[in-house]
């Protein structure tokens, strides 16, 4: 009975406390104000009661942050300068897509669906839910329409004109600054062996075997993969997944180098001069063995470095890094690396919006070239500074403005882009990695890839992810079982066509011959 | 139900025991809400699912269309099906055979030890890993068994040769047993232990008496105290056969031991990547159900034939 | 009288493997816990086995003042306890009936229970009946998700048909309704499987994970185990499916190693805290004494 007692009075208590939790209402209630004042039917020019009128509370949902977005920083900055109160929902880490859709069509009513993949975006459009926001952007999205390139802006526009979103298109340049990773390799080690950083793939081999050779452990390690972009461009590939090879479309799988590039890998892992735990590596892993010492080198990106030197410092190592970007394939030829353009989100309105005209107005007060600015690295001379026309950040006001990057609306990619570059020079140890790595940008080729744009087909949807897959799966078994190459590709191949590969390559090839010429 | 009892003794029945009636309706309202109306959802697995074909998802499922067998024949006659299939039930019936006495075994030695601390330090130490994800912990053995790792050294040390546990279509099975065994037998081992709290002190007391020794108390009143929990929890693990461990194999497993390794889970979980098709998963998940539930009635039908017990 | 046991050869082995396992077992956790109480270089290099190196208590008290952990620690704790009461409840009030014997339309009630243990339809239904009933995006949805196991019943049931009956005839026969005994007669006497129940919700809820990616979006609703699979699973957000980084910014903020762990050491306690509680119960020779013969 004592105990029957004791419970009812927790649960009792529990409640109240329950009762006491600010509820968290379901977007699809009234939170909305009215948004129309009654307007002065003498004025000669109607005022946009848009613009002018109220401004009701949005409901935005974007996908994951690991933060909560009502709590950083930039959420003050937006709200200052839009006058809008956003309430921020984030989608799961895990089955976002699934997520998403449910969300939509279950009626769950956001005012904007904000960086969502083109691919279930696309799902979205061809269901029917999205708004068609052509007369809005041209009402209240003059920052907008300005920002977007005609190609991304295209991508968007169906067949009968309707516009389903706002692009947000990859800016990853295509000079100085393309370069953001490479293959690591210990300073020590190399000086012990007294050999130079390799540039090409002949070099890169010397350079592996006489470490192993010396040491008996592997030379390089990488995490569970079968495809190493940097070794990869040595045989004209690269992070492309799909090729222009004399005047043929073809999947990387079907690339002429591809058996080359393969029969390469499995040497190195054969003759121990790739680690051979490849493929149960985590970057975890595979980073310890770099920083306690086992290994000569390891892909890293730019901003790993401070880890890296910590964890020297705790090991003893009184060493540095130094990055060999993309291998050439021999000492006479041209360095290549591949560079993706392409939209990689969109932004939409749904049909269920309660306010979509206020939606793309603020996200056209966040593309605004100076807003832009100030959400995404600050006040200049608060939070960064010009140098030289490049950016650099001012500590420690720039530390508020981490997350900036899922704030801010679109703005001219480039634009963006050298902003960007303000938190490649967070630390003197990033800064100056990524220096050097882009020390010989101007040696490279550089080969831009449309791809993204085509995600949205329904064939390159439907199999893309598996088929990938699929793909690395074989390879990394490949890489280790050391069976002939040769016959490995084509067995892949074989699978691939069986399991959605044909579908996936007729749509591309179409969408490349109708869209080729617009490639540069 | 009891057909064939007649009307008047039911209503006496029912007079004298509308009291238990009314204890179970809490139970049977809320699985009728939160379980059995959520089961119209399983004819998914015999349509194509397109949750905006109609005003909301709901009335999707009923409005989308019917593609009978489509989904099974798609999973099933993928080349790689059958090896996942054998796996499934290979791993699975390994770690029954082998992991499920193991927390009744462990329960009954600790038992034995005379001192309560001990017992009670040793039962808080042991059900830790149960904590930790697979992912946690999939890092750690990732660590401990790689070539590099500390069983490696130990092994080159004592004069034996590196092996490959992690990589290796002939051991990784046993490694997955043995992390799974060591990673749950403490917590499974809870719910022998409180059901030997309960077991009746007089039984040990009078077969003291009698003179039988501790190794036949153990055999006479432990285990047979014990095997009512025994036979339940058996019979509820063989419905879940078709489970062979989804978060830990997908933690631990990569493309090298697909062959010993890939199970229908992993196997469904790769092929529907980026598709957004749920039609598939529920139509490999009836198939589990249905497997499962034959087994239960046949390892029920054994059990009752063998020890007079039956879940219903 | 009391059972006179000689400590033999027998006892020295089994408490030797005894040991053995148990020091197995506790290994990873001394792993885990090493790596949150040592400095980030130290973790990265992979120097830390079982004792902390570079000790710092930082990134502990950082992780204590994250609000987002906070925040999900608070829904994780209100959902435990108030799911774990409403389980509770479910669970004996439907396994004391299926106990008796005698029960007309016993069979057809274990019928549907185990029926509905073997078959579900998945996500999506689940996620769409909480849509109609509007529970999306409340805390509702994640106290409701899961409150009611149909294992945990009938471990209870099975205990309660366990107990000797006299005890219920002589409450029967002092005119005691069904209720009443089961409150003031079977349930004292059932400690032992009531804690352990309670435990096996508690760790349930506690641990619950999915219920958080199906029905929330609002981040301030996340649950604890939500927000530790995803501090665990960052990298998989980067990267497309051709390995390549999708979101350099993300990519650059990952969170370290030794942040993981903390946070992980800092979610289990409040479990760890709660079992010595109930193990009390788990005491031999409680039951009987009102009995004999």
């Amino acid at each position: 009975m004592k105990k029957l007692l004791s419970i009812i009075l927790a649960a009792i208590l529990i409640f109240t406390m329950a009762a006491c939790t600010p509820s968290e209402e379901e977007p699809s209630d009234k939170t909305a104000e009215p948004t129309v004042k009654p307007v002065e039917t003498t004025e000669p020019v109607e005022e946009d009661p848009i613009l002018t009128g109220e401004k009701p509370e949005l409901n935005i949902l974007t996908w994951y942050t690991p933060y909560n977005m009502e709590e950083q920083p930039p959420y003050n900055v937006v709200e200052e300068i839009t006058g809008y109160k956003i309430n921020w929902f984030n989608l799961p880490l895990e089955n976002s897509d699934d997520k998403l859709m449910l969300e939509v069509s279950g009626g769950s009513s956001y005012d904007l669906l904000m960086r969502i993949n083109s691919q279930p975006a696309n799902q979205l459009q061809v269901q029917n839910a999205l708004m068609d926001i052509k007369l809005m952007l041209e009402k209240y999205g003059n920052n907008i329409l300005s920002a977007v390139s005609d190609m991304a802006l295209d991508s968007v526009t169906t067949e009968d004109g309707m516009i389903y979103g706002i692009p947000h298109e990859a800016f990853s340049g295509t000079g100085y600054g393309v370069m953001r990773g490479g293959i690591g390799f210990n300073t020590k080690y190399l000086d012990d062996l007294g050999m130079e950083l390799p540039t090409n793939l002949d070099d890169f081999y010397t350079v592996l075997k006489a470490y192993t050779n010396k040491t008996d452990k592997p030379a390089l390690t990488t995490v569970a993969t079968g495809w190493v972009s940097y070794i990869m461009a040595g045989f004209g590939m690269g992070d492309a997944g799909w090729y222009e090879v004399d005047g043929e479309y073809l999947p990387r799988i079907k690339h002429p180098a591809m058996v080359d590039y393969l029969a390469f890998m499995q040497k190195l892992y054969k003759e121990n001069l790739l680690d051979n735990d490849m493929p149960i590596n985590t970057g975890a892993t595979a980073i310890e063995k770099l920083t306690n010492g086992t290994v000569l080198a390891y892909p890293i990106m730019f901003w790993d470095i401070d880890s890296i030197y910590q964890a020297f410092d705790a090991v003893g190592m009184d060493a540095k890094i130094e990055v060999a970007t993309h291998l050439a394939k021999d000492a006479e030829t041209d360095p290549v690396i591949y560079v993706a353009q392409g939209v990689s989100y969109l932004t939409l309105v749904p049909k269920t919006a309660k306010n979509p005209e206020h939606a793309v107005n603020w996200f056209n007060t966040i593309s605004d070239n100076d807003n832009f600015k100030e959400i995404y690295i600050g006040e200049e001379g608060v939070a960064h500074e010009v140098k030289d026309g490049a950016y650099y950040p001012l500590f420690p006001t720039f530390n508020d403005y981490n997350h900036a990057d899922m704030y801010v609306g679109v703005n001219d990619a480039e634009n963006a882009f050298q902003m960007w570059q303000a938190r490649a020079r967070k630390t003197d140890a990033m800064a100056e990695m990524y220096e050097q790595m882009n020390a010989r940008a101007d040696e490279y080729k550089v080969i831009s890839y449309y791809e993204p744009y085509a995600a949205s087909l329904e064939a390159v949807r439907n199999n893309q992810s598996a088929l990938n897959t699929m793909v690395n799966d074989k390879l990394i078994q490949a890489i280790a079982s050391g069976e002939d190459a040769q016959t490995v590709v084509d067995d892949i191949i074989e699978e691939w066509e069986n399991t959605g590969g044909l579908d996936y390559e007729t749509a591309m090839k179409e969408w490349y011959a109708a869209n080729k010429d617009l490639f540069d | 139900m009891r057909i064939g009892t007649n009307t008047r003794s039911f209503t006496q029945y029912f007079k004298q025991n509308y009291d238990m009636y009314l204890l179970l309706i809490p139970a049977l309202v809320y699985i009728f809400i939160f379980n059995i109306i959520p089961l119209q959802g399983i004819v998914l697995a015999f349509k194509d699912y397109n949750m905006f074909i109609a005003d909301s998802p709901w009335k999707s499922i009923g409005a989308s269309e019917w593609v009978g067998f489509k989904h099974f024949i798609n999973v099933f006659a993928r080349s790689d099906f059958k090896r996942a299939l054998s796996n499934t039930i290979i791993i699975s019936a390994y770690k029954i055979v082998f992991l499920f006495p193991l927390p009744i075994i462990f329960a009954v030695l600790l038992n034995e030890v005379r001192s309560i601390k001990f017992q009670k330090g040793l039962q808080t130490v042991v059900y830790l890993p149960h904590f930790l994800s697979w992912t946690v912990i999939a890092g750690i053995f990732i660590s401990l068994l790689g070539s590099t790792g500390v069983v490696n050294a130990a092994l080159v040390n004592l004069g034996f040769d590196k092996v490959k546990f992690l990589m290796d279509n002939s051991v990784f099975r046993e490694v997955l047993i043995f992390t799974a065994g060591w990673k749950e037998t403490g917590w499974n081992s809870i719910v022998y232990f409180a059901a030997i709290a309960g077991l009746d002190q007089e039984c040990y007391e009078a077969a003291y008496i009698d003179g039988a020794g501790r190794f036949q108390r153990m055999w006479y009143v432990t285990l047979p105290g014990l095997l009512p929990t025994v036979v339940v929890l058996l019979i509820i693990r063989v419905g879940a056969f078709m489970s062979a461990g989804f978060s830990q194999i997908f933690a631990m497993y990569n493309p090298t031991v697909y062959e010993s390794a890939d199970i229908i889970d992993t196997f469904v979980y790769r092929i529907g990547l980026g598709k957004m098709d749920f039609s598939t998963g529920t139509a490999v998940g009836l198939f589990n159900s249905l497997i499962g539930l034959a087994l239960v009635l046949f390892t029920n039908r054994i059990s009752k034939k063998l020890t007079g017990r039956s879940i219903w | 009288m009391a059972i006179k046991q000689k400590f033999t050869f027998f006892d020295i082995i089994n408490i030797f493997f005894l040991c053995l396992f148990g020091v197995v077992t506790i290994l990873p956790f001394m792993h885990v816990i090493a790596k949150a109480f040592s400095g980030e270089g130290p973790v990265i290099a992979g120097l830390v086995n079982f004792l902390p190196k570079q000790f710092q208590v930082d990134t502990v008290l950082y992780v204590l003042q994250r609000s987002e952990f906070l925040g999900a620690f608070r829904i994780s704790a209100i959902v435990t306890v108030i799911g774990s009461a409403l389980a509770m409840f479910l669970t004996v009030t439907a396994a004391y009936p299926l106990s008796k014997p005698n029960l007309i339309g016993r069979k057809f009630f274990l019928y549907i229970f185990v029926f509905i243990m073997l078959f579900n339809a998945g996500m999506v239904p689940n996620y769409l009946l909480f849509n109609s009933l509007d529970l999306l995006n409340t805390i509702w949805a994640l106290v409701l998700s899961g409150t009611f196991s149909v294992f945990n019943m009938f471990i209870v049931k099975n205990y309660f048909e366990s107990l000797p009956e006299s005890v219920e005839e002589s409450a029967r026969i002092d005119g005691a309704s069904g209720i009443k005994t089961l409150l003031y007669v079977v349930l004292p006497m059932s400690k032992p499987v009531l804690a352990t129940i309670t435990l096996f919700y508690g760790v349930g809820y506690w641990n619950n994970y999915m219920s958080g990616v199906l029905y929330i979006t609002k981040a301030s609703l996340k649950p604890l185990q939500q927000y530790l699979f995803d501090l665990t699973n960052e990298a998989l957000n980067i990267m497309d499916s051709t390995g390549n980084i999708k979101n350099i910014d993300s990519a650059m903020n990952l969170t370290g190693e030794s942040v993981r762990s903390a946070t992980i050491v800092v979610s289990t306690v409040p479990i760890l805290i709660l079992y010595p509680f109930l193990q009390k119960y788990f005491v031999k020779g409680i039951t009987i004494g009102s009995v004999k013969g």
